[in-house]
Order: C-alpha cells, then sequence, then structure tokens
C-alpha cells in the first residue's frame, strides 16, 4: 500500500515535469545582449564576441560573394527557437560568406543565427553567420499545448459505468 | 449498348485528366543544376527533365526564356513545392508566351537538351543558369497544400481549453 502511494508521487512528479511550460526564453541566452539595446548604443559588446540570435527574416540582400539578411529578433527559448508571439527585441543583420537562394527565406520565415558580432551596420548589429538554422514553418512559436479529453464508457450484464479522464501533452 | 457505356465512360475519364504529356513522365539524365553549372560545355546537348516554380518570364526576339527553381518532381511529373537543390535554370521555350498568363508562382516541367549557361544577376550575385531548350513542357498552377483529411473532423472532438488553442474547424462543440 505505501508502495502503491510512492508509485503515485513519482507519476504525479514525472506528469508535473514534463508540464513544464516551454514558453520561456533561455536565462542564458536572454543574459547576452539584445540587437535593440547594441543598436541604441546602451550595451557595448566586443568585436568577435560570440552571439545567439534569432527571429523572423524580413529580407535577403544577394551581394556579390554573400548574401546579408535582415531580420527581426525574439527571445529564443531553450531550444534555441525564437518565440514570436513575445515583444521583438530590434532588428538585426547576418552575413552569410555564400549565395543563399532568397526563395528559401521568404519574409516570415523563422531562423536563428549563430555568428560572430562585426559592430553596426546601417545602424544595426551586423553578425557573421557560424550557424544558420531554418524552423519549419508549420510549427513557429510555441509548439506546446496541453490538451484534457472525458470518456464515459458503459457496460451491461451487471450493471458498469465508467468515467475516463485523459490528459495530453503536445511536445 | 455495354460497349457504348464504356466508351462514354472512357471519353469522360479522358476529358477530365490533366495533359500531361507522356513523354514528361520518363525521367530524364540524372543531372543536378549544379553539375550542370559546373561542366556547361560537357553536359551541352544531355537531355534532362526539370521542373519546378516560375520565377521570372522574360520575352525575347523568338523565343521566352523561363526561370525556374528547380524543385524534386511527383511521380506525375508536378514539382513539389520544397525541397531538392532548390537551384535556377532557364527553360527556353520557342516562340511567344503571353506573361499575363504565365507568372511567377505556377509550377513548370520541361524536358530538353541542356544548352550551356547564361548569367543573369540575382540582387549583386552573377548567377550561372543553365539553359534548357524545351521540347516538352507542362505548366501547372500554384501549389495548394492539400485539404485536411476528413477524419481530422471526428464529431465528438471537443477542447475545453479553446480559445486558448486552434480551433479545430468551424461547428465543433462541446456539451
Amino acid at each position: 500500500m505505501r508502495h502503491t502511494g510512492a508509485l503515485c508521487l513519482v507519476v504525479v512528479l514525472a506528469l508535473a515535469a514534463c508540464s513544464t511550460p516551454r514558453l520561456q526564453p533561455d536565462p542564458a541566452l536572454l543574459k547576452q545582449a539584445a540587437p535593440a539595446a547594441l543598436a541604441s548604443g546602451k550595451v557595448h559588446a566586443p568585436r568577435q564576441a560570440r552571439l545567439v540570435w534569432g527571429g523572423l527574416v524580413r529580407s535577403v540582400h544577394n551581394l556579390r560573394e554573400r548574401t546579408r539578411i535582415e531580420i527581426e529578433a525574439y527571445p529564443l527559448d531553450v531550444r534555441g527557437r525564437p518565440l514570436t508571439s513575445l515583444p521583438a527585441t530590434g532588428r538585426f543583420f547576418v552575413e552569410v560568406q555564400r549565395f543563399l537562394e532568397p526563395r528559401e527565406f521568404p519574409p516570415g520565415r523563422v531562423v536563428t543565427v549563430q555568428g560572430r558580432y562585426l559592430g553596426l551596420r546601417d545602424g544595426l548589429p551586423l553578425l557573421k553567420a557560424e550557424r544558420l538554422d531554418v524552423w519549419p514553418p508549420e510549427q513557429q512559436g510555441s509548439g506546446w499545448r496541453p490538451g484534457m479529453s472525458l470518456g464515459i464508457g458503459g457496460g451491461s450484464r451487471g450493471v458498469s459505468v465508467g468515467v475516463g479522464l485523459g490528459v495530453e501533452i503536445g511536445l | 449498348m455495354k460497349a457504348l457505356v464504356i466508351l462514354l465512360l472512357s471519353l469522360v475519364l479522358v476529358a477530365c485528366a490533366t495533359t500531361v504529356p507522356p513523354v514528361l513522365l520518363a525521367p530524364g539524365e540524372a543531372l543536378t543544376v549544379a553539375r550542370a553549372q559546373d561542366e556547361a560545355q560537357a553536359l551541352r546537348g544531355r537531355v534532362v527533365r526539370w521542373g519546378g516554380e516560375i520565377l521570372s518570364v522574360r520575352n525575347r526576339g523568338e523565343h521566352t526564356e523561363v526561370v525556374v527553381l528547380r524543385r524534386p518532381l511527383f511521380d506525375n511529373a508536378e514539382p513539389q513545392p520544397e525541397g531538392g537543390e532548390a537551384k535556377r535554370f532557364i527553360a527556353r521555350i520557342e516562340g511567344f508566351l503571353d506573361p499575363a498568363e504565365w507568372h511567377p508562382g505556377q509550377r513548370l516541367t520541361v524536358r530538353g537538351r541542356l544548352d550551356g549557361v547564361q548569367v543573369l544577376m540575382v540582387g549583386d550575385y552573377p548567377y550561372a543558369h543553365p539553359v534548357v531548350r524545351a521540347e516538352t513542357w507542362h505548366r501547372w498552377p500554384p501549389w495548394q497544400p492539400p485539404p485536411e483529411p476528413p477524419w481530422h473532423h471526428d464529431p465528438f472532438y471537443c477542447d475545453p481549453l479553446w480559445p486558448r488553442g486552434p480551433r479545430p474547424y468551424p461547428g465543433s462543440f462541446c456539451w
């Protein structure tokens, strides 16, 4: 009997652990300077500092030997995915040292960039990309949504009625 | 009598079918746009079957040049909306194609012979577009995502957390 109680506790704890909301920005990534703070000059970042920013593509410019993307920044969650339901944190440029097909980066595409800070260009912070991730369009924003369903069952042969409660966790 | 019914039915079916030229259904040589860029001279005259999204249409004197972003093809030669190498090529089609009917977003599958590359600017980047002299082609309307499958429309589906979550479909209810 004591074992059953312990088991219940474990299951409840496991469920609670699963249901931690992922809508929170990653605290480690929040500590780094936001694009708007760098652009306004309130915060200074050393050149070549490594930053991880992400957000929505605004435009793509194909230059002769590289590609410059302008991005509207949003806070990132622990997996680095931009949380586009939160307020934007400014705009920035990222440069990739090769041609990128602009049709693959239409406005509104969700991307995350890891890169080196190169200073301000045209008033916006510029990153030289070391890594560029594109998030699938269908699961942008919060991918987490709890659901609940209720089932009622009945039987004959010695009347019995059952009620079931289900909890679904989308990850 | 039976033969007549069958004949009529086949006529109806033929009328309904899209008119993809049968020769387009056969795949061409397994060549990529990237290889055609690198080995433009060596691959001249090789037969390819490429398709993708139309990016622009340029009317020249005797022919029309259609710039296409290459995508993988379905079995019926129809270009898929995403994926693949996503590189640009030019489909050179004899004659005048009305740009009022041919516009970006539509899709094109062509079969023809490679004829070198042509450099067009994409922004400030000189992009070498392989040229395909189209012998057979078919144009498709812009991609439409397939409708939601009917089994998603569970009549007993009920989400008490709505409107926080997305509403599954109009008319769903909770009791």
